[in-house]
């Protein structure tokens, strides 16, 4: 049973030139504690793929499935399932300011739980083992750019998805922090089985990963 | 769910970059804070006048009246057939007749009309309070020649207690070979009287029945019947004076102080609800400020609003975040409201710079009085408002598109 699957899917922007259509029929699957690299231009809708997985958008049509079940980004339960099912990690950390790094990571905990105690102390545990238990009262401008993912990292992470989404998690970063978020994310997928939906334009990085998908013209190009 | 509600109120409230000190949230909570002062103000004004004029009346007036229905006086055979019925009633407390007589009042040179009232100053249950308002001097009417007067008359004529008073009376005149003569006599002022009720105070001239007799021409005759009711009757003294009239055959016109003041209190009543919703309004312009406050917070904080939804969070959950936190606001701001009106209220009524007109609002001192029904009226129309306009830009969050703000889009 795959952990998730994509059939056909396609989406379209309007603009005001027309129609821009940006995924003509998308088809994969993952399986659980898969790591998988999307690749492709600027441009070429890898950020609107991931969107629709996660979802975050509604597909023009085609469908996608997780463990066999149909879901769409309509569904009354989606806040849920994009809580726990879901890890993101973007491109720019996406840190609440207000927050602390420790509250900023039990935060989707909180969300599901309310139980803020709980919550917190599982975020210390994720701050231990990535080497942050120091930086935990920090505000997210009193990190350095490699913290700041890696606190995002740990904050996708805290309601043990099944899968994680990222959309270019080291472009902000020098190569040493690139390496070093790259190596976290192996070592989570080894350690743990989780499972890993990556996009990225560095091929170095994307070799790392167990398949790859290159994305061009609108669809999947092995 | 609220446990989250109220984690995140605290972390905005409290948070380093201390929104709520920004241009627009002080606008709103100062134009709250302004209106609510405001109403209060009004509120407390128009309750002080209420109550202080109401008790101002029943302090200076018996509660029924009793005239003879035809043209005259009360003379002595109406006074025994009144004393026997309405001593027999439950509710009354107290009876007296009284003389009452236009005069002219001259001292100092200067001359004015006043009202002559022969009473009967030695009764001790008396149905008016004389007794209890004369501020300065005696009160004692034993000397033909001694009066007791309006302490606005005394100022008026420039009178202290002890000058001299002349009183005028064109009702007891005689023929005399130089031509008319009217009535005159001098007195002495032995005391001032103070009820509060601008009128009074301005025209009573107070004497005994023998000296009263005589300026108004009554041999043994009365103008009316003054009665004092038991406190627990006062409110119903319309119906009594209704009921007694008919049971005595119309023979008496029997008016109560509802009567002659009835009209008042329910213009007073009228014009306090009229004022109150005038001043909402001055809430709902503040208002608009709540609504353009949340809109801007709304608008700066687009991006953490989406990243929370992208990780679980609701639209109903953030919007009762906003709602949560404009409602401490408005609260806060609210109560303030409140007591800056109650200070400046009770500054009105201490200072004495700013007067009312005694001759047209009957009382010239601004009282003012708070009570918990306004009080919670105020807080509660207030809140609403405020509460309601937050709700105004909340659509905000409901079509927030995550992916628009993931991709840096405004
Ligand atoms: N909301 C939108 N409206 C119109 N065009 C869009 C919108 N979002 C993305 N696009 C366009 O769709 C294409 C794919 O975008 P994107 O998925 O962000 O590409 P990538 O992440 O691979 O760089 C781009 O040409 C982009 O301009
Ligand atoms: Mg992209």
């Amino acid at each position: 049973m795959s952990l998730l699957k994509v059939e056909n899917l396609c989406k379209s922007y309007r603009e005001s030139t027309g129609k821009l259509e940006v995924l003509k029929g998308i088809n994969l699957a993952v399986e659980s504690g898969e790591m998988i690299a999307i690749t492709g231009e600027s441009g070429s809708g890898k950020s609107t793929l991931l969107h629709l997985l996660g979802m975050l958008d509604s597909a023009d049509s085609g469908e996608i499935f997780y463990f066999e079940k149909l879901k769409k980004a309509t569904d009354k339960d989606i806040n849920e399932f994009r809580n726990k099912t879901i890890g993101f990690v973007f491109q720019f950390h996406y840190l609440l300011e207000d927050f602390t790094a420790e509250e900023n990571i039990a935060m989707p905990m909180f969300l599901a739980t309310h139980n803020f105690g709980k919550s917190l102390k599982e975020a210390r545990n994720l701050l231990h083992s990535f080497d942050l238990y120091g930086r935990r009262e920090h505000y997210p401008n009193q990190l350095s750019g490699g913290e700041q993912q890696r606190v995002a990292v740990a904050r996708a992470l805290i309601n043990k998805p099944e899968i994680v989404f990222a959309d270019e998690p080291t472009g902000n970063l020098d190569a040493k922090h690139s390496d070093e978020l790259i190596g976290l994310l192996v070592d989570l997928n080894k350690q743990n089985n989780q499972t890993f939906v990556m996009v990225t334009h560095n091929l170095e990085i994307a070799d790392k990963m167990h398949r790859k998908f290159h994305l061009e013209y609108g669809v999947i190009i092995k | 769910m609220y446990k989250v509600i109220i984690y995140f109120i605290k972390k905005y409230i409290f948070s380093n970059r201390k929104e709520w000190l920004r241009s627009d949230s002080v606008f709103m909570v100062v134009g709250i804070i302004v209106s609510v002062a405001t109403l209060t103000i009004a509120q407390a004004i128009f309750e002080g006048y209420e109550t202080v004029l109401k008790e101002t009346i029943l302090g200076a007036n018996s509660h029924i009246y009793v005239f003879l229905s035809s043209d005259g006086y009360l003379n002595k055979d109406n006074l025994a057939e009144l004393d026997e019925f309405l001593t027999a009633q439950p509710e009354v407390a107290a009876i007296s007749p009284i003389i009452i007589t236009q005069v002219m009042a001259s001292g100092n040179g200067k001359i004015k009309g006043a009202l002559l009232r022969g009473i009967n100053w030695q009764q001790e249950n008396q149905p008016t309070l004389y007794r209890e308002k004369v501020f300065a001097g005696t009160y004692d009417l034993s000397d033909e020649n001694s009066t007791v007067i309006g302490s606005k008359l005394a100022q008026a004529l420039n009178i202290k207690v002890g000058d001299k008073i002349k009183l005028i009376s064109p009702m007891n005149s005689k023929m005399t070979p130089m031509g008319v003569k009217p009535k005159q006599q001098e007195f002495t002022v032995g005391g001032l009287y103070e009820s509060g009720m601008y009128d009074y105070d301005s025209k009573y001239v107070f004497v005994n029945y023998a000296t009263a007799a005589e300026f108004s021409a009554m041999e043994d005759e009365f103008s009316m019947l003054e009665v004092k009711l038991k406190p627990e009757f006062i409110e119903k003294a319309d119906y009594l004076a209704y009921r007694w009239q008919v049971f005595l055959d119309y023979q008496y016109q029997i008016s109560s102080w509802i009567d002659f003041n009835g009209n008042l209190f329910s213009l007073l009543t009228l014009e306090k609800w009229v004022i109150f919703i005038i001043l909402s309004f001055l809430i709902l312009i503040a208002s608009f400020n709540v609504v353009s406050s949340v809109s801007t917070s709304i608008i700066e904080k687009r991006q953490e609003l989406g990243i929370l939804k992208a990780f679980g969070a609701s639209h109903q959950l953030l919007q009762k975040i906003f709602v949560g936190k404009t409602l401490i606001i408005s609260v806060i701001a609210v109560s303030l409201g409140q007591i800056l009106g109650v200070l400046i209220a009770k500054f009105l009524s201490w200072q004495k710079f700013f007067v009312l007109k005694g001759d047209v609002y009957f009382l010239d001192k601004i009282n003012v009085q708070f009570s918990v029904l306004s009080w919670l009226l105020i807080l509660g129309v207030s809140l609403s408002i405020v509460i309601l306009a937050s709700f105004i830009p909340l659509r905000k969050i409901s079509t927030l598109e995550i992916t628009d703000i993931l991709r840096g889009k405004n």
